[in-house]
């Protein structure tokens, strides 16, 4: 897989931003079949940092229902990467 | 950086160089004045940082706002400290252009400083002596206006009915031998010469005897408020029933005493009483005049330059006072100025030449204060707060609290000076 299809996007949230701030931790949004060797070196690829460390949480579907119609939120992976202390993502500029 | 400039007609130009840092500040004050507004997804209502807004929105949507914030503290910091006498609102020049992000910027204040004053003669003045003396005339008029003030309609038995008189009759108007709406009404009661009816009318009355009748020919005037009356002929049918006339009291020891005021009973004592009123109004008015004369001969003797700015600022508040004053008769400004008779044009220039005047009379004052060393002591300072206290009935302490002391040293210096101008009059 390219790396530009593993990482999809960043999430750039209130908590997400306070993950940056104070652990030097970023969220993006990654593709589910990726594991977390791929996310790791697609982010170090990408952005050119060191990754020390890679969490990924799987999203679970939750039913939302839209007047008559039952449907889903979005299943997705979301992956909690740690850069060595000296890296950063101007993406998430802070 | 403050750099000030002295220009003509008693303004400055402040230069002022605004550091990054205070930029910032103000950015960041800008900021946080609209943070609790933002919204951005993944954010709750107040916690965006600003890094995330300034990425959104542009860090130069705050610049207005930062701007503002950053000229307004360092200015007034640059007059506090530079002790600049400002008396209006400054014009601020600002090439927006050049702001931006981590760096200061410059900007220029055009503002209108206290004139300096340079004073004239002001001592020594020649002043014509005022006559401070009641003559028996006045004291007499006075009198006959009381007099005629307390005079009482009394029923005429016989004679004509002359000028003055009150008439009471009917009647009634024909035009073209035809009656008309309005036109009737019976013991309808009339001053003669009062002028309420139609021009004519009352003359022809004049001289009637008691029940006689008449045939009053008048016309109505063309600018008559009825439509169908204008300009036409008019026979009115008036048969007069009572006349009255004013009836003065004769100035007796017993019309004094129905006056009812207080140690007065005699026609020798309410002329003396009279006439200790009219001196010490005279006296009042004199003084005045003096007063007025020194402050306005002095000013005139005086040059100096007042910005144009200055006299807006003053005209300004003249102004607000005026609208504040109708306010409590529950008028508007253009209600206010028409029973006053004035347009607005007439009312701008009026009190533009009042502010121009007591500010003048106000620099001058200050000018010789400053120069005789005029200056209150505390115990003038002291009597003026008691004076106030017993004025508005309210508590020494209270007083302090809302009136500065710096106010009421002013007023006493002002009370001061206006005195030894006075004393220092040559009056002939």
């Amino acid at each position: 897989m390219l790396a530009s299809e593993i990482i999809k996007r960043p999430i750039i949230t209130e908590k997400s931003m306070l993950l940056v701030e104070e652990q030097n931790k970023y969220t993006f949004s990654v593709d589910k079949r990726a594991n977390k060797v791929q996310i790791k070196k697609a982010v170090e690829e990408l952005f050119n940092v060191k990754v020390v460390k890679v969490n990924v949480i799987n999203t679970t579907p939750k039913k939302k229902r839209v007047g008559q119609h039952q449907g889903f939120k979005p299943e997705l992976t979301k992956a909690i990467v740690t850069l060595a202390k000296d890296s950063k993502i101007e993406i998430f500029a802070a | 950086m403050v750099k000030i400039d002295k220009l003509s007609g008693s303004k400055v130009r402040i230069e002022i160089e605004v550091t990054k840092e205070q930029f910032e500040h103000g950015l960041s004050h800008a900021f946080e004045g609209i943070k609790d507004e933002v919204e951005i997804k993944g954010f709750r209502k107040g916690k965006v940082t600003r890094a995330m807004y300034e990425q959104h929105f542009g860090v130069e949507s705050l610049y207005d706002e930062a701007i503002n914030h950053v000229i307004q503290e360092t200015y007034v910091d640059a007059v506090i400290t530079e002790k600049v006498d400002v008396v209006a609102q400054p014009k601020i020049d600002l090439d927006v252009t050049k702001v931006a992000k981590n760096k200061g910027f410059t900007y220029t204040a055009e503002v209108a400083v206290k004139p300096e004053v340079t004073l004239g003669d002001y001592k020594g003045l020649t002043f014509e002596k005022l006559s401070d003396e009641v003559k028996e005339d006045d004291v007499a008029k006075e009198i006959a206006k009381l007099t005629a003030g307390n005079a009482e309609l009394v029923l005429k038995e016989e004679g004509t009915l002359e000028n003055g008189d009150t008439a009471i009759f009917d009647f009634e108007g024909f035009v073209d031998n035809e009656p008309f709406e309005g036109g009737k009404a019976e013991n309808y009661e009339l001053v003669m010469g009062s002028g309420q009816f139609i021009p004519g009318f009352e003359d022809q009355m004049v001289g009637m005897t008691l029940g006689e009748e008449k045939d009053v020919n008048v016309k109505f005037p063309e600018d008559y408020h009825a439509e169908n009356l204008k300009g036409k002929d008019a026979v009115f049918k008036v048969k007069l029933h009572e006349m009255k006339f004013q009836e003065t009291p004769e100035l007796t020891d017993d019309f004094v005493k129905s006056l009812d005021k207080e140690g007065i009973e005699t026609v020798e004592a309410l002329k003396a009483d009279t006439l200790a009123k009219l001196q010490e109004a005279l006296t009042q008015t004199n003084k005045n005049k003096v007063i007025d004369f020194a402050v306005e001969e002095a000013s005139k003797n005086a040059t100096f330059e007042m910005a144009e700015e200055m006299i807006l600022e003053e005209k300004n508040r003249l102004m607000d006072n005026t609208i504040q004053q109708a306010k409590q008769y529950g008028l508007d400004l253009d209600t206010y100025l028409m029973y006053s008779g004035m347009n607005k044009e007439q009312f701008e220039a009026q009190l533009m030449l009042d502010a121009k005047r007591s500010l003048s009379y106000n620099l001058v004052i200050e000018a010789i204060a400053l120069k005789e060393e005029i200056k209150a002591t505390e115990d003038e300072v002291n009597a003026k707060f008691e004076e106030l206290a017993t004025q508005y009935n309210m508590g020494l302490e209270q007083i302090k609290g809302q009136v500065s002391t710096e106010a009421i040293e002013q007023e006493v210096v002002f009370k001061k000076t206006i005195d030894f101008l006075v004393e220092n009059l040559n009056i002939q």
